[in-house]
């Protein structure tokens, strides 16, 4: 058994161990919008920016 | 019309009705996720990135080593 | 025990593994999928690494991964709420990939792999100070990672002792020197990580005294420097934070123009601007140093981080800091970490001793005589077959030394960014229209890029003011020193406008046929030094197989390829040629 969590056991972790409580309100809104959205891959990235995002 | 070309055809319209509804949520999330914090985060006047110049060193202490076996399945 | 070592999404996409102690395979995945800097999940590199040592991934005991995913989206999402709403265009255009595969690298890697034990994430600078120190003979050392960013650290400093390596200090996102020297390279028109070697072989075209150069200054209102060489950038100047491009209009103001477009001409001040970049990199990096030597006590270095890549500084490091020896992985930069993910596994969080130490590059994949032969066969490829490796090496050196090119392709594949003797194009450098020759055969570069030079160990310190003994990072081409003026006008194709040159030292264990290639060119040339240049169309990754081998010769004007024991000449094979050039995007 991988003692790897689930990404929504880890990201609550995360937050809470970090303190990292004003990303909270993105990261809800993110979970939320993320069960209706059908998401790509990352769009081709501009040869002109770092890979930064 | 062949059937592969209204396969293709129906594929390029949800792709792009997907991107359209993706925007727009990313949108709402966007101005509601990040907006709102930014402006209770202005009125309190807290900082997410460190910019400003100053006198001393920009050293910061960081002293990261070994640490227990468990740290390392996380992904923070 | 078996431990496997990816990156991607990022940069450079790669993968490693270590089989009791030792790195027994490691590669970019660009080589195998055959698209230049390829990011994507790298299933081909690692099937290479698993089937190299016969084994499936239900041998693998651990798998590592070479950054914090969650740290680093803490970052990405603090860059947005510090510059709302100037980031929405990035936050739509990032966010997707966040949300479908970095924040998903655990199911990604289970899925893809089928892969059912622990997966192990590193920070990304401790990934980075692992691939240099546990693999260097170094016992113990000061350590410097700078890059351009990982999750939150730009620049680190630390310890490495035996197994153990602590990271004592740091400087934060957004003050990064790998960011203001890619904004510079975007700023003059070239690709970003991509092309800041290209911006460092400007440099020299440019004004390198600081008293007169107009830029220099003014460069250094962009950054505040301490004397620790701790810094800040002045971030009025950038806009990477929050946009898809990086120098703000403040920058262009400074700069004396907009940003150049691409094809148009180089002209004078942006040869001096990329001169200004150089001495404000390697004035805050020598502060670092110092600072770093004062504080660790230590006369070793190692380094890593994109930023060590810069082999002009690199080669004048021993001469201005204290440091005596030096140390520096060959794939420096992100794709290299996989590295360090292993090593860090296995030596420190596991806690098995040190016994493997980098002594060459070869850890890609290599061909057999066989494969190479039936391979050829199966192609109808006209070729001959060396007798044995002394007529190879006649051979070899007498094309060259005739002022033909040579595709060479031997052994296993070159782990990093530079082709070593193993997927090699070669000519002579005595020869003053080589670089000519090259670029309007093969390679079609800027005119100011030089090429470099290769030569054996033991006779580096006639031909480049080194220092001595030459430190082994000139083995992978990571210094650039002075050549001997009196050599100048002998190897004018690889003497840089400023007289310098970025060797190759080629020891003789390391790969015998090419040093003895080279020694056997002296002979005949009374100069023992030979062009060596990547093996790739423009716009490509390095050759990777034989296939691709033969298909960029037969696709440029290299006249030879020795492949293995085997010599294929590309006027005998007509029915495969074709015109790469038409096809190459930079």
């Amino acid at each position: 058994m991988s003692k790897n969590k689930s990404l929504l056991g880890e990201m609550w972790e995360f937050l809470r161990v970090r303190k990292a409580w004003w990303l909270t309100p993105i990261i809800l809104m993110l979970v939320l919008v993320g069960i209706l959205i059908v998401f790509g891959q990352s769009s081709a990235l501009s040869p002109f920016i770092y890979a930064l995002f | 019309m062949s059937f592969k070309a209204f396969k293709k055809g129906m594929h390029n319209f949800t792709t792009n009705i997907s991107i359209i509804i993706n925007t727009i949520l990313l949108i709402i999330v966007y101005f509601i996720g990040v907006g709102i914090t930014f402006i209770f985060a202005k009125m309190v006047g807290k900082h997410f990135l460190d910019m400003k110049l100053s006198k001393g060193s920009y050293w910061k202490t960081l002293n990261l080593k070994k640490k227990p076996m468990v740290s390392y399945y996380r992904q923070f | 025990m078996y431990i496997l070592g990816i990156s991607c999404y990022y940069h450079d996409s790669s993968a490693a593994l270590l089989k009791d102690g030792k790195i027994v395979a490691a590669a970019e995945e660009e080589r195998f999928s055959r698209k230049k800097h390829d990011t994507t999940f790298p299933d081909l590199a690692i099937k290479y690494c698993l089937e190299s040592q016969g084994i499936t991934i239900d041998d693998v005991d651990y798998v590592g991964f070479y950054e914090k995913p969650f740290i680093k989206f803490e970052r990405v999402l603090s860059q947005h709420l510090e510059c709302f709403p100037l980031s929405l265009k990035v936050f739509l255009s990032s966010t997707p990939s966040w949300i479908n595969e970095k924040l998903r690298v655990v199911s990604k890697i289970k899925k893809s792999l089928k892969y059912k034990g622990d997966i192990l994430f590193i920070d990304h600078h401790m990934g980075h100070a692992a691939s240099s120190f546990l693999v260097s003979p170094f016992k113990k050392a000061a350590i410097v990672t700078v890059d351009g960013v990982g999750e939150w650290t730009t620049t680190s400093y630390g310890i490495g002792e035996g197994n153990d390596i602590r990271l004592l200090k740091d400087i934060q996102f957004p003050n990064s020197i790998g960011l203001l020297y890619s904004t510079i390279t975007a700023y003059l028109g070239f690709t970003v990580n991509n092309s800041e070697y290209k911006v460092m072989g400007l440099a020299p075209y440019g004004n390198m005294d600081r008293k007169t150069n107009p830029w220099y200054n003014k460069l250094f209102k962009v950054v505040d420097v301490k004397d620790d060489g701790s810094y800040r950038l002045n971030m009025k100047y950038f806009k990477f934070h929050w946009a898809d491009r990086m120098p703000s209009h403040a920058m262009c103001s400074l700069l004396g123009g907009p940003i150049r477009k691409p094809e148009s001409e180089v002209d004078q001040r942006h040869k001096d601007i990329a001169a200004a970049l150089q001495m404000v990199t390697e004035d805050i990096m020598t502060k670092i140093l110092n600072h770093v030597h004062k504080e660790t006590k230590c006369n070793n270095l190692v380094m890593a981080g994109g930023v060590a890549l810069n082999s002009v500084y690199n080669g004048k490091i021993l001469k201005n800091t204290p440091f005596k020896k030096i140390w520096i992985q060959p794939a420096a930069g992100d794709g290299g970490t996989v590295i360090g993910v292993v090593h860090y596994i296995y030596n420190t969080i596991l806690g098995n001793k040190r016994t493997y130490q980098m002594t060459d590059a070869n850890l890609g994949p290599k061909y057999n005589t066989e494969q190479i032969q039936t391979f050829l066969d199966k192609n109808n490829i006209k070729y001959t077959t060396f007798k044995n490796d002394n007529e190879l090496v006649k051979t070899s050196a007498k094309l060259c030394h005739e002022n033909h090119v040579i595709g060479w392709f031997q052994d296993g594949m070159e782990w990093g960014p530079r082709a070593l003797g193993c997927r090699s194009i070669l000519a002579s450098p005595c020869n003053p229209k080589a670089k000519e020759l090259l670029n309007t055969k093969v390679k079609h570069r800027e005119k100011f890029r030089p090429f470099a030079p290769v030569v054996c160990d033991d006779d580096a310190a006639k031909y480049f003011d080194c220092d001595k003994p030459v430190p082994e990072p000139t083995d992978y081409m990571l210094m650039v020193y002075p050549v001997f003026k009196k050599w100048h006008k002998k190897i004018p194709s690889v003497t840089h406008v400023d007289g310098s040159g970025r060797l190759q030292t080629i020891r003789k264990h390391q790969n015998p046929r090419y040093y003895n290639t080279i020694k056997e060119f002296g002979k005949l040339s009374k100069i023992p030094i030979l062009i060596n240049t990547s093996f790739n169309i423009r716009g490509e990754p390095i050759v990777c197989t034989p296939h691709d081998a033969y298909k960029c010769m037969m696709g440029t004007g290299i006249d030879y390829l020795v492949m293995d024991k085997f010599l294929i000449k590309r006027s005998e094979n007509p029915k495969d040629m074709w015109d790469s050039e038409k096809y190459a995007i930079d």
